[in-house]
């Protein structure tokens, strides 16, 4: 029996969606991912000498002494020499030939998530920590040749964040190194007492539990005007208070709409060369623009919003707004933004998961053996 | 990209039936033909299968049913997913048409579950129906109450009326 048909109900399946900046893992048939962690890896090396680890890669570090910690709970524990790396995406043959599993199947997030949604034919727009993508899907199939990508996400607006900081000349110190802070004035320096016997961390983690805090504060403050930017319109817009964890507290009110504001409309933002970066109102229409001129109108009809990046307050109506003004008066519009946080950032994991436990679903496997006998080919086949 | 769902028979026996325009040999069998019938998984969810009791016969037009096509929104369940067959009457200013629509029914409303599973099972049934000219994807009732939506789907601004009643 080739192909192997695994006995219907009893098989478990765990499912796998790995973003740049978190991983969803979890058991098929659930509804919510399990484990939700950054896709980072803390990495030690004890060498002998003494000297300082080098970034290594996961096939080698199969030396003795590595210790790897993931998980938002192990990371954040200063260790000397930790690493802080993003971990390769190695796929199938990491699969299969390390971890020995009996079976595998590959899905395009941007399918899962329209089918989540109930659409066959949608444009999913994924807006992430390191990219905008605009991915048409019509009738369960991506549309490659449609897919516009643009590095203008969540990494985007830290920097932007960060600059923002730097201007006001704060720095930014994360809660590890901080042994006690003392209340002060807004927007007076901070006053804070550092840990004693903090022990000798890299340069990589200090700027990844930086980031945590910028990352943060984007959360909390950041919201996206509902028209283009406006100076005076900015200035009247209610303030938000926000304190970093050395005490430095401030109140945002035009920052808050300005920073956001790049995601949408590039040309003014700081840091960036040229004009040549697409807003995510242009990356939706230039995608729907290299697909056939018939299936336009299904697409418009059916803008799937995904992403994490997406759930700053005010993105899916401004994203609504430019969009009515750059569709063609013949065609409806219709974006569909869930608007629990749940169904945003996993509904690619979620449909996966659902996917998965399906009794009909399980013939669809590609087995090890199959695998052996077909190679890459037989995977390109089997899961389009 | 497919769940495995597969579509039975019968499905395949009535949409044969309905794309065959035979010119019926009596008034009774001409009653019987399926003016629009609904598809939905089986209960274990292996297998599209015939919605039962979820069907339009011709010969209801004019006794039972006075609007085929409102009728046929109101089958509609509204916090779940469905395939239909619809057989639209209409007129365009040249001449008098008949086709077939296959529609898929996933309302924003309805479980996720059903939406993942109506979605991409929607491959496997849609392969069966051959021929089909007309595709509707469904998300809301408002998508579905307008006459004229469905109008345009099957022959733009040239139709002039649809089951009989103008636009």
């Amino acid at each position: 029996m080739s192909g192997g048909v695994y006995g219907g109900d009893e098989v478990g399946a765990l499912v796998f969606d790995i973003g740049s900046y978190t991983v969803r893992a979890g058991y098929a048939g659930e509804d919510c991912p399990k484990a939700d962690f950054p896709t980072v890896i803390g990495v030690t090396i004890d060498r002998e000498d003494g000297s300082t680890p080098m970034e290594t890669d996961g096939e080698k570090s199969k030396q003795s002494g590595t210790n790897y910690y993931i998980d938002t709970n192990q990371l954040r524990v200063p260790r000397e020499s930790m690493e802080v790396m993003s971990p390769l995406k190695n796929g199938m043959k990491l699969m299969f030939e390390h971890y020995n599993i009996p079976a595998f199947f590959l899905c395009k997030s941007a399918v899962l998530s329209a089918f989540a949604n109930g659409r066959s034919t949608s444009l999913v727009l994924d807006s992430g920590a390191t990219h905008t993508t605009a991915i048409p899907v019509h009738d369960g199939y991506v549309l490659q040749q449609g897919i516009v990508k643009s590095p203008l996400a969540g990494d985007f607006m830290s920097m932007q964040c960060r600059e923002l900081f730097q201007d006001l000349n704060v720095e930014i110190i994360p809660p590890y190194m901080i042994a006690s802070k003392d209340g002060v004035r807004e927007a007076s320096p901070a006053s804070w007492k550092k840990k004693e016997k903090l022990p000798q961390v890299t340069r990589s983690w200090h700027n990844y539990m930086c980031n945590c805090v910028i990352q943060d504060f984007q959360a909390s403050v950041l919201q996206v005007s509902d028209s283009p930017y406006d100076e005076q319109v900015a200035a009247q817009m209610p303030t938000v208070h926000y304190e970093l964890p050395n005490g430095y507290n401030c109140d945002f009110g035009a920052e808050r709409l300005k920073i956001p504001e790049g995601l949408f409309d590039p040309s003014n933002a700081k840091g960036l060369s040229g004009n040549t970066m697409l807003g995510v109102g242009h990356v939706v229409t230039t995608s729907v623009g290299m697909c056939d001129i018939d299936i336009r109108p299904g697409l418009y009809g059916s803008v799937v919003v995904t992403g994490g990046n997406t759930l700053i307050q005010g993105f899916t109506d401004r994203l609504n707004r430019e969009l009515s003004q750059k569709t063609p008066p013949s065609m409806r519009l219709k974006l569909i933004a869930n608007n629990t946080t749940v169904e945003r950032r996993f509904s690619a994991w979620i449909g996966g998961s659902i996917l998965a436990s399906l009794g009909t679903f399980q013939q669809m496997w590609i087995s090890k053996q199959e695998y052996e006998e077909g190679g890459k080919q037989c995977v390109d086949r089997k899961c389009p | 990209m497919a769940s495995g769902v597969k579509v039975t028979d019968e499905v395949i026996a009535v949409f044969n039936d309905m794309k065959v325009r035979k010119a019926q040999a009596n008034e009774d069998e001409k009653r019987k033909r399926k003016k629009a019938i609904l598809f939905c998984m089986s209960k274990d969810l292996k297998n599209i299968v015939l919605d039962e009791g979820k069907e339009i016969l011709l010969g209801d037009l004019g006794t039972t049913v006075q609007d085929p096509y409102q009728h046929f929104v109101k089958m509609l369940p509204p916090n779940d997913c469905r395939y239909a067959l619809y057989d639209a009457t209409y007129e365009t200013k040249e001449t008098k048409k008949e086709d077939l629509v296959f529609i898929f029914w996933a309302p924003d409303n309805a479980p996720l579950k059903s939406k993942m599973i109506y979605a991409s099972s929607k491959d496997a049934i849609k392969r069966k129906f051959e021929g089909i000219k007309h595709e509707w994807q469904v998300n809301g009732l408002e998508d579905l109450k307008d006459r004229h939506t469905l109008a345009e789907r099957l022959g733009g601004s040239s139709v002039v009326s649809l089951e009989g009643s103008p636009i």
